[in-house]
């Protein structure tokens, strides 16, 4: 196995070259820089096989990827932060528009102040935008979860965001089975949706529409991309048969009697499996997929496993109502007949998660007093 | 719009389609609004019957031949006579001649005249029911003028002196500029309208202008201008002297000609040249020349026909003036002319006597002019309602006036009869589209750079000089949808037209503006 020893951006740079891609656009920004570094050597040393694209701003980066994208050329591009949010017009475009583009984000805070720890809420506030969302816990599940969003955005002619934290994944160093070019561009293969503009053809796109155009449209984009969670299954079916791993929607790592479980996604979720043994009775969900929801493969989890309470890891904030993984597991834990206690363990901020903060939440028994929301900083 | 979802929108999963613009109605925005105009084309400008060139051009273009002939006989009926016969100004001055080379539009005008001949079906619906018109004289006046008549219902009847109808048409041009073949279809179709012809009848001697006020409601004359204007010219009475009109009508008809090798024409119209080079398609006819009193430049034929005559080796003279026509004394026979020397000053025409030639010959042909001949109108009567055309009225002039003189007098007696004001009588006093006008730098259909055969593609190198000739620029250019595609025209939807303009400055054939300017 050719592993290497790789950061979580140059995971993400180099499966994009592996990938094969016609064009990337993008703009450096902190803790993305080493992405765009890595991608702009591939092209100097003539490697990458698609244009680099040097671009003034984040919005730029990704109009230009639509531009190309509707030619039918498969992009790539990445942000954090901030410049996610100044792409904020340009991603519901691409959503809209139907335009299967891969961006990866690395989390980072939003300002105001300036931050550079990895809050989720850049990724998180963009959940609604019509991109699927799938949060890596480790290096190699940004390597291989970046190759799969091609396939799964070209399949279901939908945007993918690929997320993982700033610095804990970003800037650490892992071992990384990094297949060889020929072996991931024949799993792959070219891409194969109809391009929007074509010579000769003259067509008018995305102009201005009725609502009921936009209901009948908006109503397609949602079906389709609930068939998402089964599309990732398929594809990581065959990916199991070629490169040895595959990966679910929704993980769980719950020891037998566990009645209570965290519930994680992105690096918090490799921090609560390194200290399960330690923190006796407590399970693991690792959830990958954020949009679409898997609701209901959460909820099988839940019922299979008899789980009376859930303490649900949110390095992110929606001000006024909490935790985002919290609300949505909540609601989407709604039908269940029986449900668990719900505690939201609040880490906005990007603040580290200690094995302090674990065990001071899973400390709290149900016999205790319990609250809904937990704040991190509080059981340090 | 409706509320109904477009459906063809949705076979997409992402909006496609011209819905988008149409919704957003941008007209309000609009203070100045583009409009279709007509300029003057300059092929209208020249030609003599201001034909629409540039629309029939289009129709053509198109292939929407029953479209070329409809715009065409709006001011020609005739165009596969004309197509032969006229000098066509219309090519002179034609902007594609400043590009490359410039149309060739009486072959295109032959084409629909043509077209014409083999698709022509008798007009469905009564005919000849309204009031009967008199036209008498069969040339290009008497035959336009009933046919515009015959065309609204009138039922006209046509007396022609000689024992064959078509005037000058017949009688005067020589077959190798008109082919008897057009004239006959052409005067075949006229009588299947139901046009009655009457030849051999000769107006004051067996057809009386009373009689004809009488039977009819209105009168054309159009007898034209056959008289030979008289000169004083010792000899010139003798019998080998021809008058040009008469060895003309004797030469198209195919009648016997007593002449004699060599010949000598004397006068510089285009009754001379055509007399010149028919005399030289005779047999034993070897050598003619043509002598005129002026210069070349002062000739008043047309000078491609002069060129022709050249080139099939008519010998030209100039300034000679005709002195006498000398007889053999012998033989009775004429064996030369003589000339003086004359040429063109402020004064007039000046002869030097001292300076004389003789140009040995058999025969004669004198086209110094004709005029008409107004002996046939008595006696004319002060209540009698005459209306009069053509050559008769002008004087000698071209087949394409003589036509606007007919369908002129056409429409004169209808508002007269019909009590309505009279046609304005057609004057042109705006200025042509020049070429530095036009915006040819968007056009990409301008490869064809000689002439086509094929009257379809020649058509299409058609600049359309004032006139739309649906190249699509505004289309194209248009940001919004208020240019749409209605009839096989370009038309302007002002509802989305925001007042912007860049259509008027685009069109490459000028044939846009903005309404209340910018």
């Amino acid at each position: 196995m050719p592993y290497e020893l790789i950061s979580g951006c140059q995971a993400a740079a180099i499966a994009v070259q592996r990938a094969g891609v016609d064009l990337v656009a993008a703009y450096p920004i902190t803790p993305q820089t080493a992405i765009v570094e890595t991608l702009a050597n591939f092209e100097a040393k003539g490697e990458l096989g698609g244009e680099f694209v040097s671009v003034e701003s984040e919005y730029s980066a990704l109009s230009c990827c639509n531009g190309a994208v509707a030619a039918g050329a498969r992009v790539f591009t990445a942000t954090s932060s901030h410049g996610l949010a100044y792409m904020h017009e340009m991603i519901q475009w691409c959503s809209g528009a139907r335009f299967p583009i891969v961006m990866v984000n690395v989390n980072r805070a939003v300002g105001a102040p300036w931050v550079l720890d990895p809050d989720q809420g850049d990724s998180l506030s963009q959940r609604d935008t019509g991109w699927m969302q799938i949060y890596c816990a480790n290096a190699q599940e940004v390597f291989d979860t970046v190759l799969q969003a091609f396939m799964l955005s070209e399949e279901l002619l939908l945007p993918s965001l690929v997320v993982f934290d700033g610095f804990y994944i970003s800037h650490t160093y892992e071992p990384v089975d990094v297949p060889e070019v020929e072996k991931v561009r024949e799993f792959i293969g070219p891409p194969q949706f109809q391009a929007q503009v074509e010579p000769g053809v003259q067509a008018n796109l995305h102009g201005l529409s009725k609502g009921e155009t936009q209901l009948q449209l908006v109503r397609r984009r949602h079906e389709d991309m609930l068939r998402a969670p089964q599309v990732f299954t398929a594809i990581n079916e065959k990916f199991y048969r070629v490169f040895g791993r595959s990966y679910k929607t929704v993980d769980a790592t719950i020891p037998e009697g566990s009645k209570t479980a965290f519930l994680a996604a992105g690096s918090t979720a490799e921090t609560v499996k390194w200290f399960l043994p330690e923190l006796k009775g407590c399970g693991l969900i690792q959830l990958r997929m954020f949009r679409p929801f898997p609701g209901d493969e959460l909820g099988r989890i839940v019922e299979e496993q008899g789980l009376e309470r859930l303490i649900i890891v949110d390095r992110n904030c929606s001000t006024g109502t909490g935790g985002y993984f919290a609300q949505e597991v909540r609601a989407a834990l709604y039908g269940l007949t029986v449900r668990p206690v719900i505690q939201d363990l609040l880490l906005a901020g990007g603040i580290d998660l200690t094995k302090d903060i674990l065990a001071g939440a899973a400390e709290k028994s149900p016999g205790d007093k319990l609250v809904d929301q937990e704040w991190g900083v509080e059981l340090k | 719009m409706s509320g109904k979802t477009n459906e063809a929108l949705l076979n997409y999963l992402y909006a496609r389609g011209s819905e988008a613009s149409s919704l957003n109605k941008t007209g309000g925005w609009r203070l100045a609004a583009p409009e279709k105009i007509k300029r003057l084309s300059p092929c209208r400008h020249d030609c003599l019957l201001h034909s629409e060139v540039p629309d029939w051009m289009e129709a053509v273009k198109g292939g929407r031949w029953e479209d070329a002939w409809q715009i065409m006989s709006r001011s020609n009926p005739f165009p596969a006579l004309t197509g032969h016969v006229c000098f066509s100004p219309c090519t002179e001055n034609c902007n594609r001649g400043r590009l490359d080379q410039e149309l060739e539009i009486p072959a295109v005008e032959r084409a629909i005249g043509e077209w014409r001949f083999d698709h022509y079906q008798p007009r469905r619906g009564p005919r000849a029911v309204k009031d009967p018109v008199a036209v008498v004289g069969s040339g290009p006046a008497g035959l336009s003028c009933a046919f515009y008549l015959s065309d609204h219902g009138y039922k006209v009847t046509v007396f022609e002196k000689s024992s064959i109808s078509g005037g000058m048409l017949a009688l005067g041009i020589p077959e190798y500029r008109l082919p008897r073949e057009v004239l006959n279809k052409e005067l075949a179709i006229l009588e299947e309208e139901g046009i009655t012809f009457i030849t051999n009848r000769t107006l004051g001697e067996d057809l009386m202008l009373r009689e004809l006020n009488n039977d009819f409601r209105e009168v054309f004359l159009a007898t034209g201008a056959w008289l030979p204007r008289q000169e004083k010219l010792a000899g010139a009475e003798h019998k080998s002297v021809y008058h040009a009109l008469d060895f003309l009508s004797l030469f198209n008809t195919r009648q016997h000609v007593e002449i004699k090798d060599p010949v000598v024409v004397i006068g510089g119209g285009n009754a001379a040249v055509d007399s010149a080079r028919s005399a030289l398609r005779m047999n034993g006819i070897n050598h003619v020349s043509l002598i005129y009193r002026r210069s070349r430049a002062e000739m008043p034929a047309n000078p491609g026909e002069v060129e022709m005559a050249e080139q099939e080796g008519v010998e030209l003279v100039f300034n000679a003036n005709p002195a006498e026509v000398v007889t053999e004394t012998a033989s009775g026979s004429i064996s030369a002319v003589l000339f003086n020397h004359s040429k063109t000053n402020r004064e007039g025409l000046v002869l030097d006597t001292s300076r004389t030639f003789k140009k040995e010959c058999g025969s004669v042909i004198l086209a110094l002019g004709q005029e008409p001949d107004y002996s046939v109108f008595d006696p004319l009567e002060e209540e009698m309602s005459l209306f009069a055309g053509g050559d008769l009225v002008s004087g000698p002039a071209t087949v394409p006036e003589a036509i606007r003189a007919g369908r002129l007098a056409a429409f004169s007696i209808m508002a007269k009869i019909e009590s309505r004001p009279g046609p304005d009588v057609f004057g042109i006093s705006e200025q042509p589209v020049a070429f530095e006008e036009l915006n040819l730098l968007g056009r990409s259909d301008l490869e064809l750079q000689d002439r086509q055969k094929e009257p379809v593609l020649e058509a299409g190198r058609c600049l359309g000089c004032g006139t739309c000739n649906t190249c699509g620029i505004c289309y194209l250019f248009c940001p919004d949808v208020a240019v749409e595609w209605i009839n096989n025209n370009y038309e302007f939807n002002l509802d989305y037209c925001k007042g912007c303009g860049i259509c008027v400055t685009e069109c490459p054939a000028r044939a846009l503006q903005m309404e209340g300017g910018y």
